[in-house]
């Protein structure tokens, strides 16, 4: 292995392992401002770092802190508290392991060299998937049956009963799927999804599948114990569930598993059923052959979109305070002038590119980037749905769930393999 | 196995094992203060413990787990069966039918039985 290909599969790692950290800050924020949003009222605003509040970004920040200065209890009641100790580690732990196969971008050609843009580049990556989504469950049914309360025992089994009820239509919904893509590596997956259908539809998943997009959103709600399939934590019955005993670090890490799972089944929805990381209508090899254009325009677009973003900034931003020499008068404009001093910075960037550059290994990183850029959105937006339904939709009783999973989602799964089955053998 | 899939695999897996030791950081700044109270079972605030934490629990769950067992399995079989449908062609499609059919007939039985009636 050359030096280059170590560079790369060091980087490769890192965006695997910290991009869902780094979102779990930005999902509990947007949890937070959603469900202010939704409901009509501020969410956290006031916490800040010398008038700096980004938008209440800084009140996880203070919320980290405060977890980490709690005080660590195992309460005494507990016997075997190896398995109170590794519950938690073991939910965050899988979470983060199901992000490996995910691609974020398109295969890097540089040179003679090619580059899976996967964290691992493993080839079964949806069987990845499923085992160690499945092992997400020992995790939840240790924490439960470990603390020894029988909230903790009820949560852990319902948790449990609940994972693997939709597991079985997550994994049907997924069969009709593999049928039509014809292969289980999620790089060839997110390939396929850069053609397009009859010349101008791309050719997404939620297109060719959509009775299977439904089920499998649903089961991976379900999966993720997110409302409306919360009932492993419902508060009004059961207190907290299974990590009804657990407080400071030991809390934080089952509430940052969660939070992956969430990013990491919104990553794996995109990548099977909204196009992964491509940009609709241009495919990867259009992208490279046309650079040049790519880049001029972007040149134009970004200032245009950060004057609307300075300007919706400046609009959400109160400058007047009723202390004169308040330091969050000043915040709007920090944030302004970092906004362009960021696009006259990635001006320049482009600017060099285009001269210097432009042809060759440039044009094929500056389509990653834009390739990642692409899949985070859509991530993000898909993390926004599960925001979304959570203050939306209330949460169902418990026969309720497990009717839906056995009597309405499978044979629903089952149905939608039987039609996908016929179309594809009746086509080929 | 390429050494390529080897050392991301292994870096991959390390960084993931090693981030949940974050968790000690509490125990290094954290307080520490004993107390009844704290040692005892969390019951929203009642002081005296209600009900053991090993009571028994409804039969449903162990049927859950065995009929999940059951149509896991099916599955399993059935994903090799997809990737490779075009390939197999009508009579590939026929054979699954015949054991989709099969399964649904048990699930069906299990329905009329009620077995995930849960009142």
């Amino acid at each position: 292995m050359s030096a280059l290909d170590i560079l790369i599969i060091l980087l490769r790692v890192a965006f695997g392992a910290f991009v869902p950290l780094s979102f779990v800050a930005v999902l509990v924020w947007m949890e937070r401002r959603g469900a202010a949003f939704f409901q009509d009222r501020a969410g956290p605003n006031r916490c800040n770092v010398y008038g700096i509040r980004a938008g209440g970004l800084i009140q996880n920040l203070a919320d980290g802190i405060k977890l980490i200065f709690k005080e660590d209890i195992v309460p005494g009641h507990i016997q075997h508290k190896l398995y109170f100790i590794l519950a938690p580690m073991l939910v965050f732990i899988t979470a983060l392991l199901c992000f490996a196969v995910i691609p974020f971008a398109d295969v890097l050609v540089l040179g003679d060299r090619e580059y899976v843009m996967q964290a691992v580049p493993m080839d079964v990556g949806i069987l990845w998937f499923l085992a160690v989504v499945g092992f997400g469950v020992y995790g939840i049914i240790l924490a439960g049956w470990s603390s020894h309360n029988k909230y903790g025992v009820l949560g852990g089994l319902r948790a449990a009963a609940q994972v693997i009820s939709y597991e079985i239509p997550m994994g049907l919904s997924l069969v009709s799927l593999l049928a039509v893509y014809g292969t289980v590596d999620l790089s060839a997956i997110a390939q396929y999804q850069g053609q397009l259908l009859f010349g101008f539809i791309p050719a997404w998943g939620f297109v060719l599948q959509p009775l299977g997009v439904i089920i499998f959103i649903v089961a991976a709600f379900a999966e993720t114990n997110r409302t409306p399939f919360d009932l492993a934590e419902g508060e009004s019955e059961i207190v907290a569930g299974y990590h009804v005993e657990y407080s400071s670090m030991k809390f934080a890490l089952f509430f940052m598993g969660e939070y992956v799972a969430m990013f990491v089944s919104s990553a794996l929805i995109v990548t099977l059923y909204f196009g992964s990381y491509q940009i609709p209508w241009l495919s990867t090899e259009t992208l490279v052959a046309h650079a040049r254009p790519v880049v001029i325009l972007l040149m134009i677009g970004l200032p245009v979109i950060a004057y609307f973003f300075a300007g919706w900034i400046k609009k959400n931003n109160r400058t007047h305070y009723y202390r004169a020499d308040d330091p969050r008068s000043r915040e709007t404009a920090i944030y302004v002038s970092l906004l362009w001093s960021l696009v006259v910075v990635l001006e320049v960037i482009l600017l060099i590119y285009l001269i210097f550059a432009a042809g060759g290994a440039a044009d094929r990183i500056l389509v990653l980037l834009l390739q990642i850029g692409s899949f985070l959105i859509k991530t993000f937006l898909m993390c926004f749905v599960y925001v979304w339904v959570r203050w939306t939709l209330p949460r169902f009783r418990y026969d309720q769930l497990q009717k839906i999973g056995w009597e309405k989602m499978l044979p629903l799964a089952l149905l939608n393999i039987f039609i996908t089955g016929a179309i594809i053998v009746s086509f080929s | 196995m390429s050494a390529e899939l080897v050392l991301s695999g292994a870096v991959f897996i390390g960084l993931a094992l090693a981030i949940p030791t974050i968790m000690v950081l509490t125990a290094v700044f954290g307080p520490r203060s004993g107390g009844e109270a704290k040692n005892a079972p969390y019951e929203s605030g009642i002081t005296q413990v209600v009900g053991m934490a090993d009571q028994k629990f409804s039969v449903k769950f162990y049927l859950l787990a065995i009929l999940f067992l059951i149509f896991d399995i099916e599955a399993v079989f059935m994903y090799p069966w997809a990737v490779s449908l075009r390939e197999l062609g009508v009579f590939g499609f026929i054979e699954m039918v015949v054991f989709i059919l099969l399964l649904l007939t048990g699930l069906i039985y299990i329905l009329k039985k009620g077995v995930l009636n849960w009142r």
